[in-house]
């Protein structure tokens, strides 16, 4: 109890310290970099596994802003105010941002590792990966009685019940259409009206999420047994003990990658750690914390079996997965999004 | 030392009040803050409604205004606006008139201040305690089943209705201390006098308390359903596929730069607000907030 | 009759509120109930993890300052509503509550607009400015019908006796519209200490509040230490307003 009065009146003091502007950070390197990260866990995985290194490796002070926002990057480029020097986002959004001007190109000059192509775009480098899954309540479902794939997921009479899914249209309108058995590597582009006539056979038994750890609440609640939910979530929340799994069979991998908002006041040095986050190593460290895949294929020789089967990077699994179509999204988010919200409404 | 203090404090006040022109500051300091931080970014983004890299334009507000997917957004939020805005007057007048009326003093207390419980809960946690009430797994549900009320769980959670009780619930103190504020000032006196002429309780009620007692009913609504409108996480957690909200539509254009959008929305939004408070000021004029 | 239907009302309300207390000791890592065993790990981690305890403390200084400073703001311009005469009250009206009118995020958007080109982005004062306006709407309108309420006879006897416009005001005017003072204060607290969509746009790496860092939670990993925040703030603010209820009850026997 001590200790926390302690932790307390510290903390008081130090908030005090700040509103009145006397409290400032001592800089112990001579460069500065702006990272921004959406934050809880995720972060505090980044933290450890690559910024800590990279401050010391390029003598440079991270600051790290939680979380996120795409709206307000926006507002700091049109403002002409931009803070931030490197951006955790999607890629499709990464893509899509950068084709309306919103940021720098990425040097690939001084970027050169070995990047999956699909993940490897003008304005974003992806780095590490999670997937829109089929996750399901292990209380109802074991690995053999669950659902294995996206059509199965639609068949509601042999998995009666609702099931959530994500209250966006990428990936939702690839999983619809994989369910009503377009080969995984004919999606592009998509089929809308067909995806929507899909979507309408199960619209009554969906459930949807707006939030990344909602599905995890509402699979370990029993609100839903079946959910379309992303890996990285689902399996933090299993490691902490939920009654939570996914397979991969259908996956529909997103790079998370990093984007430099147009005039980041510290261009250079946003360059150097989008190519240290692109080393093999710095994507291992990262997946040893959390559970995301990599974009790197060295980054994956450098796992153990163990880790690649968790994160589904073994070869059997990367079979059973696709990467979602950046350029496709990018070019056609606003026009889907706006016909996805008309069909939720309807 | 209670003396020296009054005539301290009325000499300043005196020497205050005797610079001329001194009672326009009260204008004008909360105009220049106003001014300052909202009024001139505002008029930038406003502007986007019906100017673009092409200059001036109609299209947006065309578009927000005619398509189906606006109209019928548009037409949720306001609906969930009313309805909210009508449960917080039924469950927040008896509970305003108990907190001012009760002969036990206990009572009033207990009233006024159980109201203001939920007040203090954060209401992103709010949200979830409402998960946890209306799940299909949920208390509600646990309940009924065990009382034999229902054999199946009732389906609550992500639709409407969630929505309508989490935002009946966030909103009932603005409401309750609306209320409560205007009845505190409702002289005892009246009630009694009316009272003591041979007026039974109820007449009385209606013809002594209940009119005096409108105007906190009105600023009470006007705030509710104003506020209403602007909710989004709410809805957004705990609602269905039919409960997006006009903000949701405006985060969503941000996000994708289309700001053009957003912004025809908010002017939207704000002309339909402000609308209604110019009619409604029309039809009670000063009464709006005052008697 | 009333009172039993009233006190079905209150407990009704009030539950909802406090039914995340228990869940702050749950042995599972998500909310439900029944909770299988009560432990306290999710008060460890509380401690642990300096985001909540900073948030948290940072919040409650920030709704403190932008609760008084829209209280006085707000007051000021119900009383010029109502006491002076000029053109155009209609939309001096209107510009009082636009704050409340005019959807979050775009008022997030402007205030970043004003406030990143004079350096009040991830700062302290920012928070609260943004604060202070969103709860101006809450105090104009309740001081409003507040004053209303004011018999103006009594001041203009107050005034008659010798008192200034303003003694009138601070004598016969404020203590007649205590309760719609200690509403607005209240509005505004709680304005501030539940504001997320337009903090995300002035706070920064070092401005971080506790409904913020709710939020990442929410769309990252949520665990129950988010029910120990909630915990926290029910016991402190319920404790001021107890304390205060204590000290209420005091001063009226004295007089």
């Amino acid at each position: 109890m001590k200790k926390k009065i302690l932790i307390m009146i510290t903390t008081v003091a130090m908030v005090l310290a700040a509103a009145t502007g006397c409290g400032s950070n001592e800089a112990s390197h001579t460069n500065k970099l702006v990272f921004v990260d959406w934050g809880g866990t995720n972060t505090d995985a980044r933290v450890s596994a690559n910024v800590e290194p990279f401050e010391d490796e390029f003598d440079c002070d991270v600051t790290v802003v939680t979380p996120s926002d795409y709206s307000k990057l926006i507002a700091m480029v049109e403002n002409g105010t931009t803070e931030w020097d490197v951006m955790n986002c999607d890629a499709y959004w990464g893509a899509f941002a950068g084709a309306n001007n919103y940021l720098e190109p990425i040097d690939y000059n001084v970027v050169t590792e070995k990047i999956d192509p699909a993940a490897q775009l003008e304005y974003v480098m992806g780095a590490e990966v999670y997937a829109s899954v089929l996750a399901y309540n292990t209380d109802k479902y074991n690995a053999d009685t669950a659902p294995k794939n996206w059509a199965d997921f639609w068949d509601t009479t042999k998995y009666p019940g609702k099931r959530a899914m994500w209250q966006y249209p990428v990936t939702v309108l690839e999983a619809a259409l994989i369910a009503d058995g377009v080969p995984m590597n004919q999606l592009y582009p998509l089929d809308l009206d067909r995806a929507f006539a899909k979507l309408d056979e199960i619209k009554d038994d969906i459930v949807w999420w707006t939030e990344g750890a909602q599905p995890s609440q509402m699979l370990s609640t029993g609100e839903t047994d079946l959910a379309l939910a992303w890996s990285g979530r689902v399996l933090t929340a299993k490691e902490e003990g939920s009654p939570v799994d996914l397979t991969y069979n259908n996956g529909l991998r997103i790079a998370a990658g990093w984007v430099v908002p147009k005039n980041a006041p510290n261009k250079d040095m946003a360059m150097k750690f989008i190519e240290y986050i692109s080393r093999a190593e710095s994507q291992a460290a990262f997946s040893e914390k959390i559970p995301y895949g990599s974009t790197n294929a060295d980054a994956t020789d450098l796992m153990s079996e163990e880790l690649k089967q968790k994160i589904g990077q073994t070869d059997e699994q990367m079979a059973e997965q696709i990467y979602i179509d950046n350029e496709y999204w990018a070019e056609h988010l606003t026009e889907v999004e706006e016909r996805f919200n008309a069909w939720l409404v309807q | 030392m209670e003396n020296k203090f009054i005539g301290r404090k009325k000499g300043i006040a005196y020497t205050i009040s005797n610079i001329r022109g001194i009672k326009w500051l009260l204008l004008i300091i909360p105009l220049l803050f106003i001014f300052l931080t909202m009024v001139i970014s505002l008029v930038n983004i406003f502007e986007r409604s019906f100017i673009d890299n092409n200059g001036f334009t109609l299209e947006y507000f065309i578009k927000v205004l005619t398509e189906p997917l606006y109209q019928k957004v548009l037409f949720t939020t306001l609906k969930t606006g009313v309805i909210v805005t009508v449960c917080t007057v039924i469950i927040s007048y008896p509970m305003a008139f108990l907190s001012v009326r009760s002969k036990n003093s206990i009572v009033r207390r207990f009233v006024s201040g159980g109201v203001l419980v939920p007040y203090w809960v954060s209401m992103l946690v709010r949200i979830f305690a409402w998960q946890i009430i209306l799940a299909k797994n949920g208390i509600l549900n646990q309940v009924l089943i065990k009382l034999n009320v229902i054999d199946s769980p009732l389906e609550i959670l992500y639709t409407s209705i969630a929505v309508i009780i989490s935002l009946t619930h966030i909103l009932l103190p603005q409401m309750f201390l609306s209320m409560q504020s205007v009845m505190a000032e409702i002289e005892p006196n009246l009630t009694l006098a009316a009272e003591g002429m041979g007026a039974k309780p109820v007449k009385n009620f209606s013809t002594v308390f209940l009119p005096l007692s409108v105007p906190g009913i009105i600023s009470g609504c006007m705030m509710v359903f104003v506020l209403a409108l602007g909710f989004y996480i709410a809805p957004a957690l705990l609602g269905g596929s039919n409960d997006m909200m006009v903000s949701n539509l405006i985060q969503q254009n941000m996000q994708n730069m289309n700001w053009n959008i957003a912004a025809a929305l908010s002017v939207e939004l704000f002309v339909i607000v402000m609308v209604f408070i110019a009619i409604a000021y029309k039809f009670v004029g000063n009464k709006l907030f005052t008697r | 009759m009333l009172t039993l239907l009233v006190f079905v009302l209150l407990a009704v309300i009030i539950l909802p509120a406090l039914i995340v207390i228990p869940q702050s000791f749950t042995s599972l890592n998500y909310f439900t109930y029944p909770i299988p065993e009560f432990v306290m790990k999710w008060y460890d981690k509380f401690w642990e993890n300096s985001e909540w305890v900073v948030g948290l403390t940072r919040s409650l200084v920030i709704a403190v300052i932008a609760a008084v400073i829209a209280t006085v703001i707000g007051t000021l311009a119900a009383v010029a509503m109502q006491k002076l005469n000029f053109r155009g009250k209609g939309l001096f009206m209107g510009l009082m509550i636009s704050p409340m009118v005019i959807p979050v995020v775009i008022i997030g958007v402007a205030l970043y607009s004003t406030f990143s080109k004079i350096g009040l982005t991830n700062s302290f004062a920012g928070l609260v400015l943004a604060h202070t306006l969103l709860a101006i709407p809450m105090v104009f309108v309740t001081m409003s019908s507040g004053l209303g309420g004011v018999n103006s006879n009594l001041e203009l006897a107050a005034m008659s006796m010798g008192s200034t416009p303003i003694g009138a005001f601070f004598k016969v005017v404020l203590p007649t519209v205590k309760p719609s003072l200690v509403s607005s204060i209240l509005f505004s607290f709680v304005t501030s200490l539940d504001e997320v969509a337009a903090s995300l746009f002035i706070s920064g790496a070092d401005t971080k509040t506790l409904p913020l860092v709710m939020w990442e939670r929410l769309n990252t990993y949520m665990d129950p230490t988010i029910a120990v925040a909630a915990t926290y703030l029910i016991i402190l603010t319920l404790g001021t307003y107890i304390v205060k209820e204590i000290i209420d009850s005091r001063t009226k026997k004295i007089y």
